[in-house]
């Protein structure tokens, strides 16, 4: 058997100017192709990333918020950027001031537990930052009264603490990732006391 | 054979597909883990109308026991001591409930719901603790308008605390200031006392208005919201027995009728010309039709009698009106049914009793007062007339004290 290997003067010579413009140019849209696609890939991921990470957190809150108020003895203040409740401790059965406030300055909401009774700023009392990016002046609570309007899925609106039965809370967040852009979220809702 | 030179660059693609395969793998999850988080987000949420359905399921079966415990209604007693019940829903979400039979009772309920991406057997649960308490404070409920015209005090009392009553009657001495004198109108005004005091407080729908000429001592608030239920008759009528005369004790021995322990029903009843109705036992009197005192008759509800009265027509109390010698108003409980649309109490006696006629226009004269408490359509009360409300009546009603998620 003979084996034949290959040197011709043909194959050692190298590339035409042609066939390495054709070469390049079909490379490099390969290249800027699969660029273009790990870039946007990267991007939506991140984009979905950091969506995921602000509707966790809303979700978090909402869910906090809609147990504390439906567990709440009453409504004790109210106004569109802070409401206080009075609450009751289910282990201890004392009595507490729950204290939601937003401030627009910093996108943040807080939750500040205090024992009823006791200015806020006391040793005792417990404050957590349970959100963040809230976009300027998109945050509100909303009262309510028992009374449905008849006709309408919907309360007569109340300013009178002592008449409130549900509580609307509504926000958006919005936060920007790498510079690329930004994700928003919003949330609504409507919350029964159900105590009240 | 001919072998041609190895291509170094063919693990390149290799590596190109690997890189783009990973990044797409763990977008996927990232977008598969958001959607699980989100589904068992909504289970949770969902675990909260599960728990409140058992939870009304509860609080009727109180009202209905009136803390009398029994394992009615598809409630079994646990070896636990506890009251049982469960319900499954159509989507395969179900609730099961306890109620601790304690004075006030408590409840539990536990909410089951399918757990997203999961078996049939797979549930998310959340648990919720109800504490009740007596409703505090009643007195008048009514679907229409409340008028008083006249120097009225409306107050309360309890006549089973010494302190707020003398021998259980009311005591203007003793009384309290619990009153609630509410209605579900938006009328202008819906509540309306010409002269007088509230010893409690006012509330009516959410545009109706009150008009006080004099003082309210308690709250007024325009978020009146009451669910008021047609009266259901006690028992098929025809089963009961016929009433008739019978001789007790009393202002004279012979009764026109003498209703003992039983069911008792009648087409209509008209007490003329000194002729009496005598309870001396536990009576449930259904008349179908309508019922009428005038002239020098009466009803006279003897010691340890109690009278329960449901009129299917027009009821007129003239006369001597309903003489309820225990003073107390667990003694007489009067209900109208679905076509008792009027009923008038003008009687010489004071009415100490409950009076429940959801569907009547209720007038109310003469010089006694209205013990007890007061349910109808629309109410009026002239003539100066005044009405206590009796606190101990507040026991048959539960409400929800606190609410607790776990």
């Amino acid at each position: 058997m003979k084996i034949s290997i290959s040197s011709s003067k043909a194959a050692k010579r190298g590339f035409t100017l042609f066939e390495m413009i054709v070469a390049t140019g079909a490379g490099g849209l390969l290249f800027a192709a699969v660029a273009v696609m790990m870039m946007y890939g990267g991007k939506s991921t991140a984009m979905m990333g950091n969506y995921v990470a602000l509707d966790q957190s809303d979700r978090d809150t909402l869910d906090t918020i809609t147990t504390d108020i439906r567990q709440a003895n009453m409504v004790t203040s109210y106004a569109t950027n802070q409401l206080q409740l009075q609450t009751t401790d289910v282990n201890t059965g004392a009595t507490n001031t729950l204290t939601y406030t937003y401030n627009a300055t910093n996108g943040t909401l807080t939750r500040v537990l205090s024992p009823f009774g006791v200015a806020s700023v006391a040793t005792n009392t417990t404050t957590t930052l349970i959100l963040s990016n809230i976009v300027a002046n998109k945050f509100s609570f909303g009262m309510y009264q028992r009374n449905p309007i008849g006709g309408v899925v919907d309360q007569y609106t109340t300013t009178n603490a002592s008449l409130c039965k549900v509580v609307q809370v509504s926000w958006t967040c919005s936060k920007s990732v790498l510079g690329i852009g930004e994700t928003e979220s919003v949330q609504s809702a409507k919350i029964v006391i159900r105590k009240e | 054979m001919k072998i041609a030179p190895s291509k170094s660059n063919s693990g390149n693609v290799l590596m190109t597909v690997a890189v783009v395969a990973l990044a797409i793998a763990s977008y996927m999850t990232l977008v598969t883990n958001e959607n699980n988080t989100v589904a068992r987000s909504q289970a949770w949420n969902q675990c909260i109308p599960v728990c409140e359905s058992g939870i009304e399921e509860a609080l009727t079966q109180i009202h209905y026991w009136e803390n009398n415990f029994t394992a009615t209604n598809n409630w079994t007693l646990g070896a636990d001591g506890y009251y049982h019940k469960s319900r499954t829903n159509s989507d395969g979400s179900y609730c099961a409930v306890s109620i601790v039979p304690t004075n006030p009772p408590t409840i539990y309920a536990t909410g089951y719901v399918v757990a997203p991406m999961k078996t049939s057997s797979s549930y998310v649960v959340r648990k919720v603790k109800v504490t009740t308490l007596r409703r505090p404070a009643d007195g008048i409920n009514a679907k229409g308008v409340i008028s008083f015209s006249g120097n009225s005090t409306i107050d309360s009392f309890n006549s089973a605390n010494p302190a707020y009553s003398t021998g259980g009657l009311y005591d203007s001495t003793k009384h309290e200031q619990n009153a609630l004198v509410l209605t579900d109108s938006d009328a202008k005004p819906a509540i309306q006392i010409s002269t007088g005091t509230i010893y409690g407080s006012v509330d009516t729908g959410p545009t109706g208005t009150v008009s006080v000429g004099g003082t309210i001592t308690g709250t007024t608030a325009n978020n009146a919201n009451v669910q008021i239920n047609d009266v259901q008759p006690p028992f098929t009528y025809g089963t009961g027995i016929t009433p008739t005369n019978g001789s007790y004790n009393y202002n004279g021995t012979n009764y026109y009728y003498l209703l003992g322990t039983g069911n008792y029903n009648i087409s209509t009843v008209s007490l003329t010309s000194g002729n009496a109705l005598c309870v001396n036992g536990d009576a449930v009197l259904y008349v179908n039709g309508p019922f009428s005192i005038a002239g020098q008759s009466y009803i006279y509800i003897a010691p340890g009698g109690v009278l329960n009265m449901y009129i299917n027509g027009t009821g007129s109390f003239a006369g001597g009106g309903i003489v309820n010698s225990s003073g107390y108003a667990t003694n007489c409980f009067i209900y109208g049914l679905t076509n008792c649309t009027n009923v008038t109490y003008s009687g010489g006696a004071a009415f100490i009793g409950v009076m429940n006629a959801p569907d009547a226009a209720f007038s109310y004269s003469g010089g006694a007062d209205f013990s007890g408490a007061l349910t109808a359509s629309t109410v009026t009360f002239s003539g100066g007339t005044s009405f206590h409300y009796d606190e101990s009546l507040s026991s048959l009603t539960q409400v929800v004290a606190s609410w607790n998620e776990f």
